[in-house]
């Protein structure tokens, strides 16, 4: 993009602007920065939405909005995101207050994948046997099929679901074909399982990430630094592939499916010209590379057709000499038939369009016209603007690859009884619950079988302790950045108890994700430091952590006062309320920065959380 | 400084390209958070066809350290 295309988009006084500034860019292939500079612009200019979406997943998603309302406004759709917390899907729709609720999305896009739904198949694919892989794989169902079933009762969106990607490399090489069960085999049950699940559902669809990846390259589609730095697992070109084929759905929800595929005739349907080369000397059949080019893109034409898309022909020739070449070319997929209207004079195109729309009753923003004539092309685009006029090469071989890329005519159904299933759905809703189905957070949070471990620091730990008070911006009561000379003074004096937290559960080990500091006095104790790391946030753990302390030191330890302080900073509002919550009263006489709270032994509570097995001691579990 | 990684820093940051000083920092400018760290890594990477290592990614807390992490890749 040139520098004065950025001027024009920062300039732009409108969204209508925008949108024309952006259609009028020869490429639409944005880099990361230009992504940026769009989205930007498209949220201060877009005053309200056509469609809010909201984005689950278990991996950094965070970037794909921008790519999302970038990329949909050249169809001039103004998008509006929601990024779920990481990791909290579940808790996203069990929590009534929560942001994906209050956000009351048309469209949910869960995009769960392997390395943390299931690290034993990402880890220990080899050490497992088939019973497992497979109590694996129906627990990846059942999440989902819980997901879909929370998606219906709480919120009214239609819930897009991505499969699984096939890694690029299977664990046991090429020989996991001779596995009992093999990689490439659970990854292909898995998503087959996923379509049986989800096939009669109409308010649930499956987006084929795996086929959307495997398009782009799966290689080129993940920066590992950036996997490692921030747990992204999709770089930017990706990201952009991932957005356009969420467009097609969007626009299928949307109803911005054009209608009706106007087509040309000389060298769009058949090659060469009628009128010159005569009906012999046409190229189009099969048996020859000319005439299966034009083969394949009729038979695409009439796939078209059976999707439910109207075929109409604008062309400019004597109708008796078209209409001899289908009566004479048998070896044709199309037949004149198939085309509900047929405009063959020597009308200018655009003329021959405006009869065609309003023969059929449609308006011409639900038209594609198609023709390889760029002369014809432009004419139309700039007589009828709302007309869809896809830009083809001068390749014939090229025009099929094009209009395959094109979203056009996506369709969420192909037939009225399929999208009839919708209603027939809404009245079963209700009676559909499953067992599976997950009754409420408490219960969720209870299943997951997480183990919290207190973990006194040492030597051992003291870099991980290190890094949590240096790294972690959001659930940090004071942000106190502590060098490591510091943090091992913590270690070795006295006074001070700076205890560490690491969390397990059913899918895995997350390691020590937590810490409080407490500077122990004669009759109280201060809490210098409450830190959880956000991949731990939003289960409970704080309160599991907070009962641990004060049981250490107000129910059993003889301390009279515990005391806190919360020092707000930009990024760590999710603490704001934190002491409060757990019992504590503003206490003004509590020295320092910030707000000062304080809970007497007398009126101390452990509170209701999640339930969870403490261990003490040991880091290391069973293994 | 190179206007380029002006022009790419206020970009990203949102802020007027005057405004971008070496000692712009992730502790003076509100909106460097993590995930705008995320871009302006992505956006550098991509607009001077370089690869940061993590260490270089963590290390790069204000725009003087960004300056001379580029200029590093690209001599």
């Amino acid at each position: 993009m040139e520098k004065a295309q950025k001027q024009s988009i920062k300039k732009a006084a409108s969204w209508d602007e925008l949108v024309a500034i952006l259609c009028a860019l020869e490429n639409a292939d944005f880099s990361a920065r230009e992504i940026e500079l769009i989205a930007r612009n498209v949220e201060r200019l877009r005053d309200g939405s056509d469609l809010k979406v909201a984005l689950l997943a278990n991996h950094t998603i965070d970037l794909l909005p921008g790519y999302l309302s970038a990329l949909h406004a050249l169809d001039n759709v103004k998008v509006e995101s929601y990024v779920a917390p990481y990791n909290q899907y579940f808790q996203e729709f069990l929590t009534d207050s929560s942001g994906l609720l209050a956000f009351d999305a048309d469209v949910i896009y869960l995009d769960l994948s392997i390395p943390s739904l299931s690290p034993k198949i990402n880890h220990q694919f080899l050490q497992l046997d088939t019973e497992q892989k497979n109590q694996e794989l129906d627990r990846v169902v059942d999440t989902l099929q819980q997901l879909a079933s929370l998606s219906k009762q709480k919120t009214n969106a239609t819930l897009l679901v991505s499969n699984f990607v096939q890694p690029s490399y299977a664990k046991a090489g090429i020989a996991d074909f001779q596995l009992g069960m093999g990689e490439v085999e659970w990854y292909a049950r898995l998503n087959l399982k996923l379509i049986e699940l989800f096939r009669d559902d109409a308010r649930t669809f499956i987006v084929d990430k795996n086929n959307v990846l495997s398009r782009h390259g799966k290689l080129a589609s993940t920066s590992v630094k950036m996997y490692y730095i921030a747990k992204m697992e999709l770089n930017e070109s990706a990201l952009s592939e991932l957005s356009l084929e969420l467009i097609r759905y969007f626009k299928a929800i949307k109803g911005l499916t054009k209608k009706c595929l106007v087509l040309d005739l000389d060298n769009t349907l058949w090659g060469g010209v009628v009128g010159e080369d005569g009906v012999a000397g046409l190229k189009i059949g099969k048996g020859y590379p000319e005439g299966e080019v034009f083969y394949d893109l009729q038979s695409f034409y009439q796939t078209l057709k059976q999707r439910g898309i109207i075929l109409a022909i604008a062309s400019k020739n004597n109708s008796e000499d078209a209409e001899e070449v289908f009566r004479e070319k048998t070896d044709m997929p199309l037949s004149l038939d198939d085309f509900a209207v047929q405009k063959i004079s020597w009308d200018t195109k655009n003329k021959s369009i405006e009869a065609i729309a309003s023969i059929l009753n449609i308006g011409k923003d639900s038209i594609v016209f198609v023709d390889d004539n760029p002369v014809e092309r432009n004419l139309v685009l700039n007589a009828l603007p709302d007309v869809a006029v896809p830009d083809l090469p001068t390749d014939p071989t090229g025009y099929l690859p094009t209009l395959l890329k094109k979203d056009y005519f996506e369709k969420l159904f192909l037939t009225e009884e399929d999208a009839g299933k919708l209603e027939q759905y809404q009245q079963n809703a209700l009676r559909d619950a499953s067992k599976n189905d997950i009754a409420d957070i408490d219960d969720f949070l209870g299943n997951l079988g997480t183990t919290l471990t207190v973990l006194t620091a040492d030597k051992k730990n003291l870099p991980r302790a290190h890094q949590l008070f240096t790294k972690t911006n959001q659930f940090n009561a004071t942000t106190q950045r502590y060098s490591t000379g510091q943090v091992e003074q913590f270690i070795e004096e006295q006074q001070w108890d700076l205890t560490l937290f690491a969390v397990a559960d059913n899918y895995g080990d997350m390691g020590i994700v937590g810490l409080v500091l407490l500077e122990v006095r004669k009759t109280e104790v201060r809490i210098d430091s409450f830190i959880l790391s956000c991949r731990a946030m939003g289960r409970g753990i704080e309160t599991a952590i907070m009962n641990v302390m004060k049981k250490r030191y107000l129910l059993e330890g003889g301390k009279n006062k515990m005391s806190a302080r919360y020092i707000k900073t930009k990024k760590n509002i999710p603490v704001a309320t934190f002491f409060e919550s757990q019992g504590f009263s503003v206490d003004i006489a509590v020295k320092g920065d910030g707000e000062g709270y304080a809970l007497s032994a007398t009126e101390v509570d452990l509170l209701k959380c999640p339930e969870m097995e403490i261990i003490f001691g040991s880091e290391f579990g069973d293994e | 400084m190179d206007d380029e990684i002006k022009e790419l820093v206020a970009e990203i940051f949102n802020i007027e390209e005057e405004d971008v000083i070496p000692a712009l920092s992730q502790d003076t400018l509100d909106n460097w958070d993590s995930l705008n760290h995320l871009k302006l890594v992505t956006a550098v990477e991509q607009e001077f066809n370089i690869s940061l290592t993590m260490d270089e990614i963590d290390d790069i807390t204000n725009v003087e350290k960004l300056v001379a992490v580029i200029n590093t890749h690209k001599s």
